[in-house]
This record gives structure tokens, C-alpha cells and sequence, in this order.
């Protein structure tokens, strides 16, 4: 486990902001850098800039980005000796970490083990549950036959409560319970009908979380048998599960709640074992938190809690990875100030519609708090085939307010043309009362846009 | 170039590649924009703005290389391609004999050189008959996917 493992140049699998993110890194540390990347990517900054750059595929990721065993033999060939992954594509694939490690590769990341536990939302959430980390509160298992036996768990569990069908799934055979006099005629009902439906009458039940927010925790573990918690972000601006826009720390919420939660997320890494960076998330409402699942690798918007912990997470994971033990204790480890996090994506503001295209004007925001992680340039060309991300605006003041203020003035220096941006779109949610009182739930942006939308 | 075999069925929505495609035919046709509706009531709506406009339409869509160098364009010599990414064999392991020297007359699926990638070996084949007209990468080069090894002369 506490292995040294001396690399002096990785390869980098994965393109876009996040490939430059981890060159800079690799750079800091005085390591070496090979850019694998597909014939779209040829003219990309990172692609430009790495020691080593390896055309590995045409534009289709399948055949680029996503080619595991392609990657592989590109560690070989450029002698690259470490592979960090970034996030999305190969990121939270296991059996490719099991192969890069079979391969004699330092994989930047957690186990495969580590990777396939949390790859499983069911057995993710049993070893949470048994590590002490808070899922949502419910009857664990099936419902008791006596009526007073579920009235009794219903109030332990709390209304509003929802009744779910064991077999069901995709929104089919549940029913949301909102009093103690309503669950009986509720329980019977959905028990006829999940025998009608699924072919099985079985049914448990789970507080019904109506207007939760999404609080996640960032974690890093070194293989010392260390394991730290960074703080929490509150990511619950969303559209389509697509997180818009994040900020940490989150706003309303105690820290000696959120340190409680902390230190059990800490303690369940050292329960599995986990090793480098990684992400709990979890839903909030009314001072509960649930776990929903663990992502086993580096988040997007891991720059606000760089920015209010100063710990450079994508350097941390390196060294991790080299074997070194963190030198960082969770008493020394503070959120200071407050930072947000806007995503700029090509797109249509108002359609979403995908904007590709050629960059003819990109002028930069900067001054006191304010961060850009970006792979354009004057004259990019953002390509169809990938993500829309083209940039992370990140501002950090001593207060929330004063975040908030230097990203509306960022944002109004960050001139684009001729391509579309989301950059309206996060003018319009800076100045929205929901949000600049905070704490609105991960149902507020698509409620607002269907208001706009109307409007 | 891929020339259009029939529009993508539209029952779901159609990927990147398929719009970068569409999109493709849209310019070659001359047309800005398309817009198709479904009966689910889904509609895709591709609009062709200025992305990556070629100098010279009908040369330059021929060929993504064109784009990048379109002095090539001018040229009657056909690149031949690397399909993976390795370091280039100009010689038979073996036999030590190189396989296509400069001048040579090669025929379709010849191979004319290979990649080495780690212990596996990739064929770079002829892509029709021709005359090796000039090496563009030398013997153990690491050279990427689609990188131009050597050009030939069309028979």
C-alpha cells in the first residue's frame, strides 16, 4: 500500500479544460506531460503545449478519448509512465484502471476496487450505511406486515414519506405519503398494484425528500491510511442532472453539520481503503442529509474548494499516486471566504442548443479572486463532438456578496464572439432573489427557466 | 469523403458525429439550414453558421488535409495514411528489406510500411496503384493516427 511509485512523465487521457488543468499540475511538479488526443484536437492548447502529443484516433471519442486500450499502448509508445483520467470519459471505468495497472502504469485515481464498489448504487449505499455515513432515512428493507408496525416506522422515518415497490423503477409503482392517517389506504394500494404490475408485492419505504439541495463532500486520501475532507459545495443549480453553477461553501448550513458529515465520509474512505481524490454526494433537506453516490474521481468543479482550502487537489492526486504521504492534517484544514464557480458552455442561452464554432474574440476576466480554466484561445475552435464546457469562470471574495460580485463583473469582461455562451444565462441567475439569498433547491433553475420561458 | 446514403433514421436524435455529418451535406448542397420534426413532437433544427469555412469549397471539402494544407490540395499525389498511431517500420523486421522504396511501383492493399506499437506490428497499406513518390516520416518515427507516411504517384 505505501509503495513508492517515482514517474516522471504522465499521460494525460482527456481533453479540454481539464486536460490543460492536469498539465499545469504535472508542470508544478516538475513532471513531463504526453496529450493524447483525436484528429479534431490537433490545434488544442494542451495539445500544443505537452512535451509529447499523439494523435491516437479520429474525432469520434469511441475511438479516441474512450479507446482504453489505444491509451494504453500511447503510455507505452511515449514511455509515459503514469495516467491521470481526468473526469467523464475513462475516468470512473474500472476494469480500464485494472488495465492500466496490469500494464505496469501508475493509474492517478482510486483502486479498481474502489471504483467497481461505488460503480453499484446498491452496494455503494450498504457500505456507506455500515460506514456511519447518512443515507435516507427509511425502513431498510422490506415493509412489516401489521399495520401499527408501519405507522410506527412512518413516523420514526418522518412525513412526508414515499412508499416504493421493490420490483419498480422508472418512476412507476410509488406513492408519496403525506400523514400518518393517509399510509394505510396508501400501502394497501400500492401493494395491489406492485402485484398487478412487478408481479411482486413487496414494498419498503423512504422519507420523500421534496425541495432537497445537492451538498457534496471532497475527500483526499493518501495511502498512508490518511483520509481528509475538504469541505462541502452546494451544486443544486442544475439542469437536466447537469450541474450549471457551484459554490462553496454551502450557504445556511451549520459547519458543525457539515463537519459531522465530513468526518464520516473521511472514516468511510478508510473503511474501504480509498485512495486519492473523490466526491460524496449527497441530497439536504431540513437539516438531514441522504447519500446518494460517491464519484471516484476529480469533479469539474473542484476549483471552489482549491479556492476556499488553498490545496491544489490535481497536484495532491499526483502525489498520492507517487506513493507520497499528505502533508495536511484535517485540523489545519479550513473554508476560508467563499467562491462560486459559473460554467461556461457553447450553447444557445436560451435554446441550450450546442453553439460549435470558431472563437474570433475571447477577452479574459481577471483581477483580485478571479480564476479562468479554460483551453481556449483567440481563434479555438470549439468542436461538435465533445462536452460544450469551453470554460470555468471562478471568482473567491471574503464573503459570499463579495463572490458574487466579482464574478458579475467577470463575467461581463469575459467578451465572447462569434460563437453562443451560457454567460447571459449566468448574469440572469446572479441577480435572481432565490439566489442571491441561497439555499435554493436542485428544483429552482428549471423552475425559473420555465418562468422565462413563459415571460 | 462520406458521401450521404440516407438521412439518420430520426427517431432518436441524431449524435454529434451524425450532425457534424448533416451538416456536412447541408454545405455541400448549398443550403443553411434544416429542420426535421417527428410525430413525438421532437424537433432538430441544424443551422450552418461559419464553422471552419473552406478557402475553396469544392477542393477543400474533398479531403480534411486540404483544409490544413491546401497547397496539397493542387498536388495529384495521394497521401498515404497511418491508421493507429506507432513508430514507423520502413524496412521488413526480418528480412531487413525496406518495402517500398522510393520509386517503387506498389498496387492496391500493398503494404508499404509498418507501425510498431510497443510488441504489436500494424500494416500501412497502399490505398490504390501508384509510385512511392516521397517518404514523409523516417524509419522509427513516432507518428499519430492519420499522419501522412509517404505520398504516392496514382498509376
Amino acid at each position: 500500500m505505501s509503495a513508492v511509485h517515482p514517474f516522471g512523465r504522465v499521460l494525460i487521457a482527456n481533453r479540454g479544460e481539464i486536460a490543460l488543468r492536469i498539465q499545469r499540475a504535472c508542470r508544478q511538479l516538475g513532471l513531463e506531460t504526453v496529450a493524447v488526443y483525436s484528429e479534431a484536437d490537433s490545434q488544442s492548447r494542451h495539445v500544443l503545449e505537452a512535451d509529447v502529443a499523439l494523435c491516437i484516433g479520429p474525432a469520434s471519442a469511441a475511438r479516441s478519448y474512450l479507446d482504453a486500450d489505444a491509451i494504453i499502448l500511447a503510455a507505452k509508445v511515449t514511455g509515459a509512465t503514469a495516467i491521470h483520467p481526468g473526469y467523464g470519459f475513462l475516468s470512473e471505468n474500472a476494469d480500464f484502471a485494472e488495465a492500466v495497472e496490469k500494464a505496469g502504469i501508475t493509474f492517478i485515481g482510486p483502486t479498481p476496487e474502489s471504483i467497481r464498489l461505488m460503480g453499484d448504487k446498491i452496494t455503494a449505499k450498504q457500505t456507506m450505511q455500515a460506514s456511519g455515513v447518512p443515507c435516507v432515512p427509511g425502513s431498510d428493507g422490506p415493509l412489516p406486515e401489521k399495520e401499527q408496525d408501519i405507522l410506527e416506522l412512518a413516523s420514526a422515518v418522518g412525513f412526508p414519506v414515499i412508499v416504493k415497490a421493490s420490483g419498480g423503477g422508472g418512476g412507476r409503482g410509488m406513492r408519496v405519503v403525506w400523514s400518518a392517517d393517509e399510509l394505510i389506504k396508501a400501502v394497501a394500494l400500492t401493494r395491489k398494484e406492485a402485484q398487478q404490475a412487478f408481479g411482486n408485492p413487496t414494498l419498503y419505504l423512504e422519507r420523500f425528500m421534496q425541495k432537497p439541495r445537492h451538498i457534496e463532500i471532497q475527500v483526499l486520501c493518501d495511502t498512508h491510511s490518511k483520509a481528509l475532507w475538504l469541505g462541502a459545495r452546494d451544486c443544486s443549480l442544475q439542469r437536466r442532472h447537469q450541474k450549471v453553477l457551484e459554490e462553496a461553501p454551502p450557504p445556511g448550513i451549520p459547519p458543525e453539520l457539515i463537519a459531522e458529515i465530513g468526518a464520516s465520509c473521511a472514516q468511510a474512505c478508510r473503511n474501504i481503503g480509498y485512495r486519492g481524490a473523490g466526491t460524496f454526494e449527497f441530497l439536504y433537506e431540513d437539516g438531514i442529509f441522504a447519500f446518494i453516490e460517491m464519484n471516484t474521481r476529480l469533479q469539474v468543479e473542484h476549483p471552489i474548494t482549491e479556492e476556499t482550502t488553498g490545496i491544489d487537489i490535481v497536484c495532491a492526486q499526483i502525489e498520492i499516486a507517487q506513493g507520497k504521504p499528505l502533508d495536511l492534517e484535517q485540523s489545519a484544514i479550513h473554508a476560508t471566504g467563499h467562491a462560486i464557480e459559473c460554467r461556461i458552455n457553447a450553447e444557445d442561452p436560451f435554446s441550450f442548443a450546442p453553439s460549435p464554432g470558431r472563437v474570433s474574440r475571447w477577452d479574459v476576466p481577471g483581477g483580485a479572486g478571479i480564476r479562468l480554466d479554460t483551453h481556449i484561445v483567440a481563434g479555438s475552435v470549439v468542436q461538435p463532438y465533445y462536452d460544450s464546457l469551453i470554460a470555468k469562470v471562478i471568482a473567491r471574495g471574503a464573503t459570499r456578496d463579495e463572490a458574487i460580485c466579482r464574478l458579475k463583473v467577470a463575467l461581463a469582461e469575459l467578451q465572447v464572439e462569434t460563437i453562443l455562451t451560457n454567460i447571459p444565462l449566468h448574469q440572469a441567475l446572479l441577480s435572481d432573489p432565490g439566489f442571491v439569498e441561497g439555499g435554493v433547491d436542485i428544483h429552482h433553475l428549471e423552475h425559473w427557466l420555465e418562468k422565462r420561458e413563459q415571460s | 469523403m462520406n458521401m450521404p446514403l440516407s438521412v439518420p433514421n430520426f427517431e432518436t436524435l441524431p449524435n454529434s458525429e451524425e450532425v457534424v455529418q448533416i451538416s456536412q451535406w447541408l454545405k455541400d448542397a448549398g443550403l443553411s439550414s434544416l429542420e426535421l420534426s417527428n410525430a413525438h413532437g421532437t424537433r432538430l433544427r441544424i443551422s450552418v453558421g461559419d464553422y471552419d469555412p473552406p478557402a475553396t469549397p469544392s477542393a477543400a471539402l474533398a479531403s480534411p488535409a486540404a483544409q490544413t494544407h491546401p497547397e496539397k490540395a493542387l498536388s495529384t499525389d495521394i497521401p498515404v495514411k497511418a491508421p493507429y498511431f506507432g513508430n514507423v517500420l520502413l524496412c521488413n523486421p526480418v528480412t531487413k528489406k525496406e518495402f517500398a522504396p522510393e520509386g517503387s511501383s506498389v498496387r492496391a492493399e500493398d503494404t508499404v510500411a509498418m507501425l510498431q506499437i510497443g510488441e504489436l506490428t500494424v500494416p500501412i497499406t497502399a490505398p490504390q496503384n501508384g509510385t512511392v513518390a516521397q517518404f514523409t516520416a523516417k524509419e522509427g518515427d513516432l507518428i499519430g493516427y492519420g499522419q501522412t507516411v509517404l505520398t504516392l504517384q496514382p498509376a
